[in-house]
């Protein structure tokens, strides 16, 4: 469908004002906002998520693409909600306690929201407490956790030993500057994320 | 030979197999430093230049002008504030205890840690939005204030004519500076919102430390220069090469020919994560060398040195993490880069960032022992 291609180039352009506009169009000739999310939104933002990865596009596009989506989620959220179309899964984030660094955290959480995912986003220094409590609560499929610092890693081992001995589901999937695949394997993660893109494909294995 | 001589000639890739740790390039956390002192290290050790005189460092200074971002803390630490003059007034909006709302030095609203001030705060605001603050903003910038050089410049100026340790300027910072200003969202937005504005600042800053550069050459017959960026992270670039080249190689290049054409040819920048991809862009630019090559950002100094030859000074690339371990890991770590990297010369050892806490001081001291040995 011509609008819903024209809203995924859109998007992947950042320009929130056409994703706007389209999405609007979209709605007014009768598409439906599950199609407008999938086939218009998510198609574009999987598109920037593969270019992120290829380093074909850098962090500047991929934010205005992602503020281009929030534009077009802002018209669309409640026709979804009236709709109930559900998103595809819950994920709960945070920086772990002690750790107040939350750039990578927020892009991570545009680009997995961009693809259709719930983002329940507890801000920075979380305690363990609060993110295992609000994943059981939230029934999330997935704990991401974000950590700058080494001095403040450790307490992601501290979020994956408290998820198990609460029978927490979700899935923990790790990711920061001093995090490597060798430290999620030693905490028992389930999941390790180089960087934001490489986040999507993580959730998309696990979930 | 003088130290200034050694490394000048290391960085020109004249001396091989020569060991110079320079003192500016070694950085430590105040914690780190405390958990030291307590663990038999002198008292000396809580004097920055003290310490660098009692662990052997080789001297290097940078001169006090105020010409970068700038150290508020103990020790050269954070927090950190870009070079204004006069700094915001620090205003505290809410304290529970353990973290504060304040707006700091550098005008950002922050959310800090009360009791480690040297932990990266949340940057909740910065004091550029549009272009009425930052005409304020750059009230703050003027290279001509008062204070920004050092008083008794003429007294530093003699004393340095006859100096045997190598003198650096701490200079030049065009994304970094700008970021610090306008906040990393604001100003990717920006890059696209109004790259104009963005041209603004960065030919402003160009300004700023042209006029520096240029009274510091009038005086002074300075060794090196040393710019901050911290441009990219684990994955890579912040931004693309073609960003780059539009809105800082013409600054690059204006600001290194300066230099250059007064015989400065040790151009340095920091900036952490990967690199990689940045490194040709700098040597177009005018760099000569970089620091401090994280290794959890995947920076490998050998394979470096293997592709640019001799046409990169590095600085760097030992695992601070390593430190923490044992004695057999620090010497594989040390023994697998540092032979290597000296023999080719243009090599300075260095931790990949600030030594952490979690290293024991005994660690440590068997790092620079190891150090020592190899340069015999």
């Amino acid at each position: 469908m011509a609008v819903l291609k024209e809203l995924g180039d859109a998007l992947i352009n950042g320009d929130a004002e056409q994703v706007r506009s389209l999405v609007e169009a979209a709605i007014a000739a009768g598409v439906s906002p599950h199609q407008i999310l999938n086939e218009g939104m998510i198609s574009g933002m999987e598109v920037v998520g593969e270019r992120f990865k290829k380093s074909d596009i850098y962090i500047p596009e991929v934010m205005i693409s992602a503020r281009a989506m929030l534009e077009g989620m802002n018209i669309l959220e409640p026709l979804l909600v009236e709709a109930d179309v559900k998103p595809k899964g819950i994920i709960v984030i945070g920086t772990v306690e002690g750790d107040l660094h939350d750039i990578g955290k927020n892009l991570v959480s545009m680009m997995l929201k961009g693809v259709g995912w719930k983002i329940i986003d507890l801000g920075v220094d979380v305690n363990a407490d609060t993110i295992v409590e609000t994943a059981i609560s939230q029934q999330a499929d997935a704990i991401g956790l974000s950590a700058l610092l080494t001095t403040t890693m450790g307490h992601m081992r501290k979020v994956v030993e408290l998820a198990r001995s609460k029978k927490c589901n979700s899935k923990v999937i790790i990711g920061g500057a001093p995090v490597t695949q060798d430290f999620a394997d030693e905490i028992g993660a389930d999941g390790y994320a180089l960087d934001p893109a490489s986040a999507i494909d993580v959730v998309n294995e696990f979930l | 030979m003088k130290p200034r001589d050694v490394f000048k000639q290391i960085a020109n890739f004249e001396l091989k197999d020569a060991v110079f740790i320079p003192s500016y390039l070694q950085w430590f956390w105040g914690d780190t430093i405390l958990r030291w002192s307590r663990e038999g290290a002198p008292l000396s050790v809580l004097s920055r230049e003290h310490l660098d005189e009692s662990f052997g460092f080789d001297r290097v200074v940078i001169m006090p002008v105020l010409s970068n971002y700038q150290s508020l803390g103990y020790y050269g630490n954070p927090p950190y504030a870009p070079p204004f003059i006069p700094l915001f007034e620090r205003q505290i909006l809410e304290d529970d205890g353990r973290t504060r709302l304040a707006i700091d030095a550098g005008g950002r609203k922050i959310k800090e840690w009360v009791d480690e001030p040297e932990r990266m705060p949340q940057w909740l605001d910065y004091p550029v939005r549009d272009r009425a603050s930052w005409n304020d903003v750059k009230k703050r910038l003027d290279p001509h204030a008062p204070t920004r050089f050092p008083a008794w410049w003429e007294d530093q100026v003699r004393c340095w004519k006859d100096r045997d340790y190598p003198l650096g300027l701490f200079a030049g910072s065009f994304f970094g500076l700008a970021r610090e200003m306008v906040g990393f969202e604001n100003l990717n937005y920006l890059l696209y919102d109004d790259p104009k504005f963005i041209h603004e600042i960065n030919e402003y800053l160009e300004y700023f430390w042209i006029e520096i550069i240029t009274r510091v050459l009038r005086d002074v017959e300075l060794d090196f220069v040393f710019y901050w960026e911290d441009i990219a992270y684990k994955k890579g670039s912040l931004f693309s090469p073609k960003m780059f080249r539009e809105f800082l190689m013409p600054h690059y290049i204006k600001v290194n020919d300066l230099l250059r054409s007064h015989g400065i040819d040790i151009i340095l920048v920091d900036s952490d994560g990967n690199t990689e991809e940045l490194t040709p862009l700098w040597i177009e630019g005018g760099f000569t060398g970089q620091y401090p090559l994280e290794v959890t950002a995947g920076m490998d100094a050998v394979a470096l040195r293997k592709k640019y030859g001799k046409n990169h000074i590095l600085i760097g690339n030992i695992d601070k993490r390593v430190l923490a371990k044992d004695k057999a890991a620090i010497k594989d770590e040390v023994m697998n880069k540092v032979p290597y990297l000296i023999s080719q010369g243009g090599y300075f050892p260095a931790l990949d960032h600030f030594c952490p806490p979690d290293v024991p001081y005994e660690n440590y001291l068997y790092y620079l022992q190891l150090l020592k040995e190899i340069g015999g």
